[in-house]
């Protein structure tokens, strides 16, 4: 793989008078696990929704695999290979977990008219296993009933399910382990690795220090939407913007 | 819940049904009333089932209906009337011309809920406006007279009791239809779409095309009925195919149950009866519309198809009978 997989370029967004997200460059290479950390309202979620599409950028440009797809709609960039996750897992919660899954193959095969009517058994037997395979590698079982069921920490392995089946170059993960208790965040410590392992490059903001500093090679740390520090867990843990950023001015304090 | 993906209607309960359905103009054939009124009932069932695919499923505020109903009914009138046209042709005609209005229509997906609720509404406004005015066309208020039976493979379908055959074949064929395309992949997207648009949009869904895709199927399927309508009754007027009408299909579709076919049947057949019984109240009907509406809203949102599925959750031996109509 040549070039960044996933590339921001100078990307901005203002709401009114309010910038969110200032001119932030991201160089995220392939097979890479990248950690965004930063404190509440520093645009972090605000930066995954001009990624995956959900906001129109207010100025600069979002490149996958060296497409640009700043002005691309979401389903277009999902179809591309971009998947992504939300901070408060947004499922279907009415549907089967079979079939919230099943949604997330629309950007591989679009659902057609033609195909509901007459489509060939044999595809759709072939999308079925796709489903059950990425269910099982969830550790999900597919059964009859509502999504609205499961637990919380289900329903998040279930979204990422959703945009696994996807197949996407880059997988976008908003506060994974939010929510989790502490058995359940080291199976997602696990499960982010092994998709790792089946090629997919991982993008992940996050609050549990812990995490982000066992997984993620390159930390890119925001602050009022701007990005203040980016290198090894390392290299951030000692910058003083990043500091300051999170605990205040040290002039006169003590840290 | 029903389980996703298959191709299977057949089973004993659909037999039986049908089985019933076939049997039943005999049974009312001393009373030419009692056919008319279950002639029309089919029509609306058509047109319930085709709005529960629409709104009930997928979610869509399409509230100017009736009007596509009546592109339908028009279309096969002129066509036949003045053009000459045979029958199957006509109809098939008022299909598409329901659909490209549909299509014409199709830009104001991009606008949500109230936004897009009321421009379908106003889109069905203007076409009974047209039915009214065009009377070169429709000969306006008055009515359209003379609309020919049909004629099927050169026999001529005169009689209530043998149209209602007809009726039956063509609500076959749709139920068909919508219960295969809801039991697809399609349909898997159509009823998550409902339920989270955004999710949808970042896991592949090109939302807008699957909102037009579902606004044309139910579009042709209004104008199928309109087509059986004109034929069925050989007069049309634009009252038919009003808001009041819109409003009415609706009703069907919220009262019998959002998302259970069977419940969009059961909807179209007692508002059918009350509408018949309500003419008494002439213009007041729309009052008890109304009031019924808000209250099934507030008090049974899932409608009858939901009653039922509550009550059977707890009789056992009622087992299936609301299978897949009760959110949980």
């Amino acid at each position: 793989m040549t070039g960044p997989v996933l590339e921001t370029e100078r990307l901005s967004k203002r709401f009114d008078g309010l910038v969110a997200v200032d001119a932030v460059d991201l160089r995220i290479d392939a097979g890479e696990i990248r950690g965004v950390v930063g404190p509440n309202g520093a645009g972090k979620t605000t930066m995954f929704n001009l990624v995956s599409g959900l906001y129109r950028v207010s100025g600069g440009r979002v490149f996958l695999s060296g497409r640009d797809i700043t002005q691309a709609p979401p389903h277009v960039r999902a179809a591309a290979g971009l998947g992504r996750t939300y901070q408060t897992p947004q499922i279907f919660p009415d549907l089967s977990v079979f079939d919230n899954v099943a949604v997330g193959l629309a950007g591989s095969r679009p659902p057609s008219l033609r195909d509901a009517l007459v489509g060939r058994r044999r595809d759709w037997d072939g999308m079925r296993a796709r489903v059950e395979e990425t269910l099982d590698f969830l550790e999900l079982s597919p059964g009859a009933a509502a999504a609205a069921g499961l637990s919380f920490g289900e329903q998040k392995r279930l979204e990422i399910g959703r945009a696994l089946i996807g197949a996407p170059r880059v997988l976008l993960l908003d506060e994974p382990a939010a929510g989790l208790n502490r058995s359940e965040i080291d199976a997602l410590a696990e499960l982010i690795r092994a998709i790792r392992a089946r090629g997919v490059t991982l993008v992940l903001i996050e609050h549990n220090m812990k995490l982000v500093m066992g997984l993620c090679g390159l930390i890119t740390v925001l602050d009022f939407g701007r990005k203040i520090a980016e290198g090894t867990a390392d290299e951030v843990r000692r910058d003083s913007r990043v500091i300051t950023a999170y605990l205040g001015r040290t002039d006169g304090a003590r840290v | 819940m029903t389980i996703s993906w298959r191709r299977r209607f057949w089973t004993p309960t659909s037999g039986v049904t049908v089985a019933a359905l076939v049997a039943v103009p005999p049974l009312l054939a001393s009373s030419p009333y009692y056919l008319f009124l279950l002639n029309t009932i089919a029509v609306f069932v058509m047109l319930a089932l085709g709005l529960q695919l629409v709104l009930g499923y997928g979610g869509i505020l399409q509230l100017g209906y009736a009007g596509f109903f009546g592109l339908g009914a028009y279309t096969s009138a002129v066509l036949t009337v003045h053009h000459g046209w045979p029958f199957p042709a006509a109809f098939v005609a008022a299909m598409v011309v329901a659909v490209i209005g549909a299509l014409v229509m199709s830009p104001i997906v991009r606008l949500h809920d109230v936004n897009f609720a009321m421009a379908t509404f106003v889109f069905g406004l203007i076409l009974e406006l047209v039915y009214n005015q065009w009377s070169a066309m429709t000969n306006g208020p008055i009515g359209f007279r003379g609309i020919p039976p049909p004629t099927l493979l050169g026999l001529t379908v005169r009689e209530p009791e043998h149209y209602y055959y007809l009726l039956l074949a063509a609500l076959l064929a749709e139920y068909l239809l919508i219960s295969r395309l809801l039991h697809s992949p399609f349909g898997t997207v159509v009823r998550a779409m409902r339920e989270n648009e955004t999710a949808c949009r970042t896991a592949g869904v090109d939302v807008t095309r699957v909102k037009v895709t579902l606004l044309l199927v139910s579009s042709a399927i209004a104008g199928a009925a309109g087509s059986l309508l004109a034929h069925m009754n050989g007069f049309i007027s634009p009252p038919t195919f009003g808001w009041a009408t819109s409003v009415a299909v609706l009703m069907m579709v919220v009262l019998g149950g959002v998302r259970s076919l069977p419940g969009a049947i059961v909807g179209a057949v007692v508002i059918r009866l009350v509408v018949e019984q309500t003419s008494v109240l002439g213009q007041y009907s729309n009052i008890v519309f109304g009031v019924a509406l808000v209250l099934f809203m507030a008090f049974l949102p899932t409608g009858l198809a939901g009653l039922v599925g509550r009550v059977s959750a707890r009789v056992p031996w009622a087992g299936r009978l609301g299978t897949g109509s009760v959110p949980s």
